[in-house]
């Protein structure tokens, strides 16, 4: 049939660019490039649909087709095949006709566009992709004015909802693939699939089959599953992306049918602000109305790619949520009445005369979804109009100042390295574009990884080394303790040695793995190590000194000389009393002239609830209702991220830009300025009027410096387990009671429920069944939850979920007592 | 008159040729003895090649030739995968030749798989050939009982294991790399090539993939040489070919004959065109162009049935009769094209369901004109070699050579509104 | 795990057996989907989940190969699959009227009979033309299935005779004609 030649390659010789001819013009491509990429870096654009520049090529859409010299012949004409471009690597020499030079390719084309259209339903009218879709523009520029087609079209039922995120529409459906390759290479969620075969496939979650047979592509009206066939639904954490890479609107968000037109829309880049990724969004702000329609993502090749998760994607309605603040609230009579911004201010400027008198003592905790603009605000706040040292950021534990990580770790360092250990971590609950990346650079080019850690995660298939140590022994890991960590001694040494044979090995610490000991013994083993933070602006908030022992650029409030020198910047003294933590606030909250919590949600705290019925002055400054606000004597709207500007400092301590893309709701004002204000209106300015006044002052302060590690032991080691105890293993799953997610319906429906994770082994010892309620008691509180059993997390270890749907471990733990030994019983 | 030939069916009158003792009784494992004991790889690939041994599952290509193309130098692992995937309409030789002779097709692999310096082979054996699977079960287990297989191989260097394998039901799955997606565990759908099988095949990994007649008639080319194999057919296409025969034929069988022999010949062995009369022929099954009886004179050869107006494909015969409608037919057949598309490019999976919707009204009589030359157009559109892989080819075959032949009957069914010779047919 | 599982402990054993002979266990999946539906009689959606356990594969992963293959069956076809080659040369001796027996004495393509004895479907090309009509009843091969012999066919299922027997008789025809004659001698046109 063919003449059978293996792939020639190209030639490599002196040059570093392969010499191609495109109709006509010459092309200088990268080496082992695909035609089609090489011809749209040369400035020929060639149609297509399946292919994605970061996915493998299937060449299943025939679009790409071009004529290629050298190319067999077709049978009984003097033409040549064509070949898809999509599949082709270039080579020296070669020479290729696009539907520019050859009419040959262009009637294929327009043939493969009359085919695809001859059952894709004239949704247009009504179609979300309408005004940016790929099929229609395709058409337009290169295929047929007219269809000849007119017999049925397939029907399917339409559209089907196949998570509460994503809507279905087979009938639309190109059958591209994109959206189940997404799925299998990158995400490794395969939870749609390619169902069927030929003319009657479609594209679906797994269902149940009301039928046999396959059709003999007889027209029987509508056909297949229908929404109440599925089984799973698609609940991926990356299931949005399938609709922004879809080329045609058969994968549409819930959350945006019906909303917008893409020419409707002005796009606004942002950073997001629910994890630390640091992910580039596109805000699609609606000009009609001034709300923000939707959030794509927005290719950024140092952070996201071009991918974003759920959480960031869909997690952001709270912003046009009729929860949120609009008004500044005071309570009289027992109830919050709405004021003016002027009488919020003068309500301050009265009710805080003690603090300012200095008889009594101020608190300021600030929540870490903020800019780095309102940390710098908040802790100059508290340390010049405030006069106390009493301002921190860490409502879930979290770096002591005796425990820096200096940021400078990033994504490539990474994705580039030749061992990554991961420690203590989730990374798809915690970072998921991290994981996402390392996912991809583990299933593709084999980046070595280790994990450490009780339970197995989302990258555990791609785990070189496996280490489950007991929850919140990780140090011990890290110094070679096997006994206390409950490994064997050789599991640990094969994971040094993996260490120090590596040349270029990189060592994530979760933000669980927070304790000074920790950190330092992973530090101590000579490598580059980064800390984790889970919440977007948590290196902010320290690289802005909003912490009792740190002030702005990485200085020690300890330090003579690193207080004078701010105190030289700001010209105002800095406090000198030390300042109190989190837990250490909320202990003293009934002694506080005032509680300020910045964005800040205490409910998830240990001792939050107390705290807050306690407080003799609390104010509230927030984006939305809370319960917060029950015992909130003075509350003040706060502007969301999409609603103002500033910059957030992500996981490796990149600075990325967050801007306006609406005007704040009501008169919600950027947390900063309000901050600046109260500052001014008591008589101590701080300067901070705009967000760039602020991130300058704060640049300044930062020149020069970087953040130091330092070791040192100041917690005990963790006991043993008891007798029939297993030890606490909780952390944050990407959804759960989150405050800026609670609006978002979608997500609240993936939310999983609570639930205690434990072994085979111990449930049996326990007499404990999967399914079965249990009580999970520790010394500080308890909970009932359904258990489930698993070899997928270690003996000695139960693990539950943080704040899900009510249920959080947060009864079980204290501030220093996270991984407790708890007692769990069959009900 | 032409007389059966019988080469790769010679045990098909002999008694359950299908075991070890039958097999070895009547010369069984020579040629894996002469290859393992007398000859190097290289020495068993010239041999076939010599013989001019042309790949008998539609293709053509020659066998030798396909063995020599696996690099040499790459450090994966190497396969030999049968393609027992026969489903082409009208064809059923490979079948008869896994039941009968299961032990010749163990001995053909093992010769190309030492040829090409594999330890393992794979045998895709269609999912509904029950007896077959057990047949080749049986022969397998014979054969790692007596050293046929596995380790040190009569006692020779070379070790190899043979894994059985079914298909579960798809014609695609006889283009070797959707059968290769399928022996992966995936949907069985084309892959792109370049990359060929005998670069990246099975796993990445260079992969000869070959029909069943193939190894079983290289097996006896390297235990009797290249010129003893040309004694038989033509310069370019030599050996003996097995033709299966059926439709309205008085006893269609497969035949055994010498690649160059006419259809004609071959319809005598089998007693010629029953009573109904003969009103065209689909040569190499039904994927091939339909051809009218004046070309009974064409031979069975891979030129020949091209200089004909057709392709010599799978080798087997449709003898289709007068009483037969051929838009019906034709129909028929578009209905298995489109149900058998893979769906994976665009072309096959629309172009076929298109075809069959206009053959579809049609032969019910509710087509136009227009339908007739649209029905082309598209024919034409979804061929041309556009696709990934060559079913869209296949399809367009019956259509357009039955418009060139037979378009009158097209053109009788628009003007009457009905099929001629439609009667109380239900339909399929 | 606690779970309850449909496939027997026998599968799970044969299914590790047969996933060791490939290099790479997911080429195991269509033969232990086949192994699976051989037990329990089609690809229900628990064999899927549990198939898919054995391999590590999503249940959308499984069904989106089984439903790629005619023989995998999601719903149960009966105990007695009759399938009835319906191309080319099978047409051309007499299919459509066998396809028309078949509808009368068991009703539409992929039905099954109220007391589950049987379905019948169109298949495609059996590579068994020179038994045209071609049929199998549980893919055993079934030659020259003419309208009275499958008339036969479905009464002696439905009468609970043993398959073996129905074969073996089936068989005894060694030519189309003769089949035609045998059932017209036989007069078995009331089945």
């Amino acid at each position: 049939m063919t003449e059978v030649k293996a792939t020639p390659q190209g030639t490599g010789g002196a040059k570093d660019t392969v010499t191609i001819t495109v109709d006509g013009k010459t092309i200088e491509a990268k080496p082992g490039s695909l035609l089609i990429q090489a011809c749209e870096e040369g400035g020929v654009y060639i149609p297509r649909f399946c292919w994605h520049k970061r996915m493998d090529p299937v060449g299943a859409c025939r679009m790409c087709l071009v004529d290629v010299e050298g190319s067999p012949p077709i049978p009984g004409t003097d033409q040549r095949r064509p070949q898809t471009s999509c599949t082709t690597v270039v080579r020296e020499g070669m020479v290729v006709y696009t539907q520019f030079s050859s009419p040959q390719v262009n009637d294929a084309q327009k043939m493969i566009l009359e085919l695809l259209l001859i059952n894709h339903p004239l949704d247009c009218p009504i179609c979300d992709r309408g005004g940016e879709c790929p099929l229609q523009d395709q058409t337009q520029d290169y295929g047929p004015a007219e269809s000849r087609y007119t017999e049925q079209k397939r029907r399917f039922e339409k559209p089907v909802p196949i998570s509460s995120l994503i809507n279905l529409d087979r009938e639309r459906c190109i059958l591209c693939y994109r959206c189940t390759r997404f799925c299998e290479e990158l995400s490794g969620d395969v939870l749609i699939s390619t169902m069927q075969r030929g003319p009657e496939a479609f594209i679906f979650p797994f269902y149940s089959s009301p039928e046999n047979g396959n059709g003999h592509g007889a027209d029987s009206g509508v056909r297949g599953p229908s929404a109440r066939d599925i089984n799973e639904t698609f609940d991926s954490y990356f299931s949005g992306n399938t609709v922004q890479i879809c080329p045609v609107g058969a994968l549409t968000s819930t959350g945006y049918r019906f909303m917008a037109r893409p020419w409707d829309m002005q796009n606004v880049p942002t950073t997001c602000n629910l994890c630390a990724s640091g992910c580039s969004l596109h805000a699609g702000v609606r000009v009609q109305d001034g709300n923000v329609a939707r959030l794509n993502a927005y290719t950024n090749e140092n952070t996201n790619e071009e991918w974003l998760c759920d959480k960031g994607r869909y997690g952001n309605e709270y912003i046009s949520s009729p929860h949120r603040l609009t008004q500044p609230l005071v309570r009289r009579d027992g109830a919050l009445q709405p004021i003016t911004w002027d009488e919020a201010f003068r309500e301050l400027t009265t009710n805080l005369a003690p603090v300012l008198a200095g008889d009594s003592d101020a608190g300021v905790i600030v929540g870490e979804h903020l800019c780095d603009e309102d940390f710098y605000a908040a802790q100059k706040f508290a340390r010049v109009a405030l006069r106390t040292n009493n301002i921190d950021h860490r409502t879930d534990g979290g770096l002591s100042a005796d425990t820096l990580v200096a940021p400078g770790v990033t994504y490539d360092d990474v994705l580039n390295a030749d061992l990554v250990v991961i420690v203590g971590t989730d990374l798809r609950e915690e970072l998921p574009i991290l994981f996402l990346r390392m996912r991809i650079a583990a299933s593709k080019r084999g980046l070595p990884i280790a994990i450490v850690h009780p339970r197995e995660i989302a990258l555990s298939e791609f785990a070189k080394i496996r280490l489950a140590p007991i929850a919140g022994t990780e140090a011990a890991v890290a110094s070679g303790d096997a006994a206390t960590c409950g490994l064997r001694g050789e599991e640990i040494e094969a994971l040094h040695a993996a260490i120090e044979d590596a040349e270029d090995p990189v060592i994530l610490l979760g933000s669980r793995v927070s304790s000074p000991e920790a950190v330092a013994a992973w530090s101590d083993l000579g490598v580059r190590v980064a800390w984790l933070p889970r919440r977007a602006g948590t290196y902010g908030a320290l690289a802005a000194g909003a912490h009792p022992d740190l002030l702005p650029g990485w200085r020690r409030l300890s330090d003579d000389t690193d207080a004078g020198h701010i105190a030289g910047e700001w010209h105002v003294p800095v406090p000198a009393k030390a300042g109190l933590d989190v837990p250490a606030m909320l202990a003293a909250a009934g002694d506080l002239g005032v509680l300020w919590l910045v964005g800040a949600d205490l409910t998830d705290v240990p001792g939050g609830n107390d705290a807050l019925a306690k407080a003799r002055y609390l104010v509230v400054q927030d984006v939305q209702e809370s319960p917060l606000l029950e015992h909130a004597h003075l509350v003040l709207p706060a502007a969301t991220f999409a609603e103002r500007d500033g910059t957030l400092t992500n996981w490796e301590g990149r600075r990325q830009p967050v801007n306006a893309a609406v005007d704040p709701a009501g008169s919600a004002r950027a947390d900063y300025a309000i901050l600046a204000e109260a500052a001014r209106r008591l008589g101590r300015p701080i300067g901070c009027r705009t967000h760039v006044q602020a991130r300058d002052e704060l640049d300044l302060l930062l020149q020069d410096r970087a953040a130091r590690s330092i070791g040192g032991a100041t917690q005990r080691p963790p006991e043993p387990p008891r007798d029939s105890g297993l030890r606490l293993l909780t952390y944050r799953l990407l959804y759960d009671d989150g405050a800026r997610i609670r609006d978002s319906e979608g997500i609240r429906e993936l939310t999983l429920g609570s639930f205690a994770e434990l072994n085979t082994a111990d449930a049996e010892r326990l007499h404990i069944g999967n399914g079965q309620q249990v009580r999970v008691a520790s010394p500080h509180g308890a909970i009932t939850v359904k258990a489930r059993v698993t070899d997928a997390i270690r003996e000695g270890v139960v693990f539950v979920p943080w704040a899900q749907w009510g249920i959080t471990a947060r009864d079980l733990v204290t501030f220093d007592d996270r991984s407790p030994t708890v007692i769990v019983e069959a009900q | 008159m032409a007389n059966e030939t019988l080469v790769v069916l010679k045990r098909r009158e002999l008694a359950e040729p299908w075991t070890l003792k039958t097999f070895l009784e009547s010369g069984g494992y020579q040629g894996l003895r002469k290859a393992l004991t007398e000859m190097t790889p290289e020495e068993v690939i010239k041999v076939v090649q010599d013989s001019g041994l042309r790949g008998r599952g539609g293709a053509g290509m020659g066998t030798g030739l396909k063995w020599s193309l696996i690099p040499k130098d790459s450090p994966k692992a190497r396969y030999v995968v049968c393609n027992g995937d026969e489903g082409e309409p009208g064809a059923f030789h490979d079948r008869e030749l896994m039941e009968t002779d299961p032990h010749a097709l163990i001995e053909g692999m093992l010769c190309a798989a030492y040829a090409i310096g594999a330890k393992h082979c794979f045998i895709y054996c269609r999912g509904e050939f029950i007896l077959a699977h057990e047949r080749l079960a049986n022969a397998i287990a014979e054969a790692y009982e007596a050293n046929y297989l596995g380790d040190n191989i009569m006692g020779t260097n070379f070790s190899c294991d043979m894994v059985l394998h079914r298909g579960a039901g798809a014609y695609i799955c006889g283009e070797e790399t959707a059968l290769l997606e399928s022996l992966e565990g995936y949907r069985g759908m084309p892959r792109p090539r370049p990359p060929f099988p005998v670069t990246e095949g099975l796993y990445a990994s260079p992969t000869v993939v070959n029909n069943v007649q193939s190894l079983q008639a290289a097996a006896q080319v390297i235990q009797n040489g290249a010129d003893w194999y040309k004694q038989w057919g033509t310069e370019r296409s030599p050996g003996t070919l097995v033709c299966s025969v059926s439709g309205a034929v008085n006893d269609p069988r497969n035949v055994e004959v010498p690649l160059g022999t006419t259809v004609a010949d071959v319809l005598e062995l089998c007693g010629g065109v029953d009573d109904r009369g003969l009103k065209a022929f689909a040569p190499g099954g039904w994927s091939t162009p339909m051809l009218p009886p004046d070309k009974l004179d064409a031979t069975m050869d891979y030129e020949g049935m091209v200089a004909a107006g057709s392709v010599l494909g799978a080798s087997s015969i449709i003898a289709v009769p007068n009483d037969m409608c051929i838009v019906r037919a034709v129909w028929r057949g578009s209905k298995f094209y489109s149900h058998e598309s893979c769906g994976k490019c665009t072309p096959c999976r629309e172009g076929t369901y298109w075809v069959e919707r206009i053959l579809e009204r049609i032969e019910a009589g509710h087509g136009h004109m227009a339908d007739l030359d649209r029905l082309e157009k598209v024919n034409n559109g979804m061929s041309g070699f556009k696709s990934l892989c060559a079913l869209a080819e296949f399809a367009a075959g019956p259509v357009g050579s039955s418009i060139i032949h037979f378009r009158d009957e097209y053109e009788e069914h628009i003007k009457l509104g009905a099929c001629p010779m439609a009667a109380e047919k239900v339909s399929a | 795990m606690t779970d309850t599982r449909v496939l027997s402990e026998d599968f799970y054993t044969r299914a590790k057996q047969i996933a060791a002979r490939y290099p790479v266990a997911r080429s195991a999946l269509i033969m232990l989907l086949h192994e699976a539906q051989d037990e329990i009689g089609y690809v229900s959606d628990d064999v899927i989940r549990e198939v898919g356990s054995v391999l590590g594969l999503t249940p959308a992963d499984v069904e989106g190969v089984a439903t790629f293959y005619t023989m995998f069956k999601r719903k149960h076809p009966g105990k007695f699959l009759i399938s009835v080659c319906t191309n080319m040369s099978c047409s051309i001796n007499g299919a459509d009227e066998t396809v028309a027996a078949l509808r009368d004495a068991v009703g539409s393509e992929h039905t099954t009979t109220e007391d589950g004895t049987c379905s019948w479907e169109s298949v495609e090309c059996l590579a068994t033309c020179h038994w045209a009509v071609a049929a199998q009843v549980n893919y055993l091969d079934v030659p020259y299935l003419t309208p009275d012999r499958a008339r036969k066919l479905v009464a002696d299922l439905r009468a609970g005779r043993d398959l073996d027997e129905i074969l073996a008789d089936l068989r005894k025809a060694k030519s189309l004609s003769e089949a035609r004659t045998t059932a017209e001698r036989s007069g078995a046109a009331n089945g």
